[in-house]
């Protein structure tokens, strides 16, 4: 890549450890935001939810308008994140034991790959890892390989952290829905809640909690060139931000209400319930940008902001009473699950404000930052150098596959198709003619649903392995831990 | 009923005062000793540190470390030294399915790295940071400290160099005695206690101490070695103890021992909490350590795979029952860490899922066996095997056989290999035999990786 931009190094002063004299590289981080709608956040439209530290970075930033995971959820887009390879179409797939979460691509990154992390401590860079999404805390996984540091942030959603023994059901109650009971939701919501039993001001809570963990790693680091992921839960649910932030979009909500979306069909709540569950999340994601922005501004006193390339993505949506149903549902893989915000901000904010429109994958930004610094160390991966059509030599992609458990979803700027891996349950939609992907016309346009669906084989190197339902559970006794 | 297994890393049998210790305090494991069965020829099947805990936690053998793989994100390349195997089942997870409420308390750092899965099965689990080279804090703070007062001649600008600074920068923020390690890890398990205290618990606690690091608050070394002024190696591992004086040596040797008293401290605490809880007579305690260490003996100060002397690999072993009965009994037959699976699921009452290789203790306890004849253990590249005759140590393959007649023990100071190949080579099958019948090399590659990829330090 040439050196368009203007902030990367020669590179024989790239690679390798720097040198006296040459001046430092770029520092790397990376803000993964989960559970962050593209359509919640200001710069990409949003008119109603305060982000006012996301928007201005995003006006810093270069902002990828059709970034999306490749694969869903938690765990499949953190592999991606972390080794630049495509997690679908899950080849051997293993379960582990030890995490009661199964389904395709739900797994330790495999041994043979490289991840991002092991490259950077390669190259020189000190290494760091911030995160409370405990799935990652989990038996076997190993998403801290490469990290000089790693932080853990305990206590997140059920996050096996604190005995549930002195937990008032009151409490429980307080949060629960109707339809919880028969099911393991008040053993989760206890779990929380015990949890998070004795934090007291905004700072204890999880986003401050990570972004504050952030501001040590920079002053602790700061003279080094170093690589920090920063790794946030929130705003993932449960969503129980501090009631200010509440009160902006539904004032006195939250104290009794649901701070645990009920997953599934919406017929089972009130439109107050629905309004709620909104203003909950929506408190969230602005508690979330607001320390973001803490972070952002710690980093600039520290004077290294101009010295840093800084991408904030998040790792797939959630549907918040969109077409009848909330939750990360497999029957529901929509723009409101599927789209995520990236916004990449290079040093010195080098082509702030730009927009790329093509498609850009969550397993691109490895890729990208490499290419961007010019590190090279041989090591192959899937993801593309997204800023390289910035220089006008390379067109993007012009679709997207992403999988989310069984179910694949194709796009391009025309259609918006998804089926089951076995191609049953097949939903076509046109964009142009419908944006809100209303009516679905599979049935009669069985062509094209099959070339779109070759389209999905060709980006999965041909052949979409059968997983069982066998393979994703294991082989007893063991025990899940919730 | 519950039960709590209290793990101890490094903690010599013979630097415990109811093993025989006339130097060292340890009043609180003397105290529980009294009311204990001790066992007295306890071993671990194989070691360090990941190679012990997989044992414990699964009751099956580990040993020969045949097709060994070490996985990415550790430093530490051993045979056996890698996450338990999906296919096993965990003591955790046998109870936890039998309802009992499980947590996980430990400073093990070791068992938090990528990939590690020794919190399978447990409810709780709670990871105290910093120990040793934990990837916790940032070293780049202690990059320009001096630490020549700590710091042994022969590691200066080595690996090990960089992991006691970040040693450093990982205990810099602590200020009182309860921010060391065993404190916190004891700590931790008082909180469990009272918050589980109604249920029926499992609680493994696993404390690293007295693992090196030896950095006790100075009011536990000096005792030991008053007056001294000298420098504090607090983390001197070296097979040749002749770099460091006699003197410092001795202060050495005051630091384990002062990090042995400090531990002991706190296992009290939690012992009397138990107690204050009203749980001791509701509770089966084990206490066991992994294995012991080097300290100066045989020209040595640490773990090496050559040196399976019973300085390394005597370990302690106390049952306490809840009724206190059998209190003091000595028991002197071979037994293994990984028979604690078995024993605590007899106990309860609770049948193991699928079969493993340890034994339940409770029919030595009764007399109506004795133990084992011999023991078979391995670290690294070397075997041994102890019997009431002979300790055996010998290389994977069967070769540079050393061979010492018990009534030597410990010092273990007359190798009668040479005049004695037939024994030798009788001691090597027994050795293949407890393997299956194979103990295959291990492969260098094995323990390097896939690439050059990368070791946290």
């Amino acid at each position: 890549m040439s050196n368009t931009a203007g902030f990367w190094l020669e590179e024989e002063q790239v690679i390798g450890r720097k040198r006296d004299g040459l001046g430092k590289r770029p520092n790397v981080v990376v803000v993964v935001l989960d559970s962050l709608r593209r359509d919640h956040v200001g710069a990409y439209g949003n008119d109603w939810i305060h982000t006012p530290n996301i928007d201005a970075l995003a006006k810093e930033s270069i902002r990828f308008s059709n970034a999306l995971p490749e694969a869903l959820a938690t765990i499949p887009a953190r592999r991606a994140i972390h080794t630049g390879c495509r997690v679908f179409p899950f080849h051997n797939h293993q379960s582990r034991k030890g995490d009661s979460v199964r389904g395709q691509g739900w797994a330790p990154i495999p041994e043979s790959q490289v991840t991002f992390a092991e490259i950077m401590a390669k190259v020189g860079y000190r290494t760091g890892l911030i995160i409370d999404t405990y799935h990652q805390f989990k038996p076997s996984m190993n998403f801290h390989r490469g990290f000089h540091q790693f932080i853990w942030v305990r206590g997140q959603e059920y996050d096996a952290y604190r005995a549930e023994s002195n937990m008032d059901p009151a409490i429980v109650d307080r949060h629960s829905h109707p339809s919880f009971d028969g099911t393991n939701q008040k053993e989760k919501l206890t779990r929380y809640l015990s949890n998070i039993a004795d934090r007291r001001y905004e700072e204890d809570y999880f986003a401050p909690k990570v972004f504050r963990e952030a501001m040590k790693f920079v002053e602790d680091n700061r003279e080094d060139e170093f690589f920090l992921v920063v790794d946030s839960f929130d705003p993932h649910e449960p969503w129980d931000p501090p009631q200010w932030y509440v009160d902006l979009y539904k004032p006195g909500y939250g104290k009794r209400d649901l701070i645990w979306p009920v997953y599934g069909g919406t017929q089972v709540l009130s439109e107050d319930d629905i309004q709620g569950i909104r203003a909950l999340y929506a408190g969230e994601v602005t508690m979330t940008d607001r320390w973001i922005g803490k972070f952002i501004a710690h980093m600039d006193q520290l004077d290294l902001l101009n010295n840093t390339l800084l991408v904030v993505l998040s790792d797939h949506g959630h549907i918040l009473g969109e077409r009848g149903v909330i939750g990360k549902l497999r029957t529901h893989p929509y723009p409101e699950l599927l789209d995520i915000m990236l916004t990449m901000r290079l040093p010195n904010a080098c082509h702030g404000g730009e927009v790329i429109n093509s498609f850009a994958y969550d397993h691109d930004v490895m890729q990208t930052v490499l290419s961007a610094l010019g590190i090279d160390v041989g090591i192959k991966n899937d993801g593309r150098d997204l800023l390289a059509e910035l220089y006008g030599d390379v067109s993007g992609r012009s679709w997207a596959t992403t999988a989310f458990l069984d179910r694949v979803v194709y796009q391009d700027t025309e259609h918006y198709y998804f089926a089951r891996l076995d191609r049953q349950y097949e939903h076509l939609f046109n964009r142009n003619n419908d944006p809100e992907l209303l009516s679905n016309l599979a049935e009669q346009s069985p062509d094209l649903c099959r070339e779109l669906f070759a389209r999905i084989l060709s980006d999965a190197g041909g052949n979409i392995p059968t997983i069982s339902q066998s393979d994703l559970r294991l082989e007893g006794p063991w025990f899940d831990q919730l | 009923m519950n039960v709590v297994l209290v793990i101890m890393d490094t903690l010599r049998r013979d630097h415990v005062g109811c093993y025989g210790n006339e130097w060292i305090q340890t009043p609180f494991l003397d105290q529980f000793g009294t009311e204990s069965i001790r066992f007295v020829d306890a071993y671990p099947e194989s070691l360090p540190t990941i190679e012990a805990r997989q044992g414990m936690h699964t009751g099956i053998r580990l040993f020969p470390f045949n097709n060994h793989k070490s996985i990415k994100g550790d430093g530490v390349r051993w045979g056996g030294w890698h996450p338990i195997d999906d296919a096993k089942v965990t003591l955790s997870e046998i109870l936890a399915n039998a309802d009992y409420r499980t947590g996980l308390i430990t400073d093990v750092y070791h068992q938090m790295k990528p990939g590690m899965n020794f919190h399978r099965g447990f409810h709780q689990f709670q990871w105290i940071r910093g120990q040793e080279g934990d990837a916790w804090k940032s070293s780049t703070t202690m990059a320009k400290r001096d630490i020549s007062s700590i710091l042994p001649p022969t590691m200066v600008g080595t690996v090990k160099e960089r992991a006691l600074r970040r040693y450093l920068a990982n205990v810099d923020i602590r200020q009182s005695e309860e921010d060391y390690f065993a404190p916190q890890v004891f700590r931790a398990g008082m909180r469990f206690l009272e918050d589980n205290r109604d249920d029926d618990f499992f609680l493994v606690i696993d404390s690293f101490d007295p693992h090196e690091p030896w950095d006790p608050p100075e009011w536990y070394s000096d005792q030991y070695n008053p007056g001294y002024d000298g420098r504090n190696y607090i983390w001197p591992t070296t097979q040749d103890s002749s770099i460091y004086s006699d003197e410092e040596i001795k202060q050495i040797r005051a630091l384990y021992a002062g990090e042995v008293t400090m531990t002991d401290r706190w296992f009290g605490h939690f012992m009397s909490h138990l107690e204050q809880l009203g749980l001791k007579e509701k509770t089966l305690v084990v206490v066991l350590s992994d294995h012991g260490h080097l300290l100066g003996e045989r020209g040595a100060i640490g773990k090496f795979s050559p040196y399976l002397y019973p300085e390394l690999l005597d370990i302690v072993l106390m049952i306490r029952r809840p009724d206190g009965a059998d209190a003091g009994k000595v028991i002197d037959g071979y037994v293994y860490d990984h028979d604690l699976l078995p024993t605590i699921l007899e106990f309860l009452q609770v049948d193991a899922p699928t079969k493993v290789d340890g034994v339940s203790l409770w029919p030595m306890v009764s007399e109506t066996v004795g133990g084992r004849d011999y023991i078979t253990c391995s670290m690294g590249s070397h075997l041994a095997y102890v019997d009431r005759e002979y300790w055996y140590i010998c290389e994977r393959d069967g070769s540079e056989p050393k061979l010492y007649p018990m009534e030597n023990y410990p010092s273990l100071d007359v190798d009668v290999a040479p005049q004695n190949p037939d024994i030798c080579a009788l001691l090597y099958r027994r050795l293949l035999g407890d393997a299956g019948g194979m103990i295959l090399p291990i492969d260098e590659e094995s323990l390097r990786q896939v690439g050059p990829w990368y070791e946290q330090v």
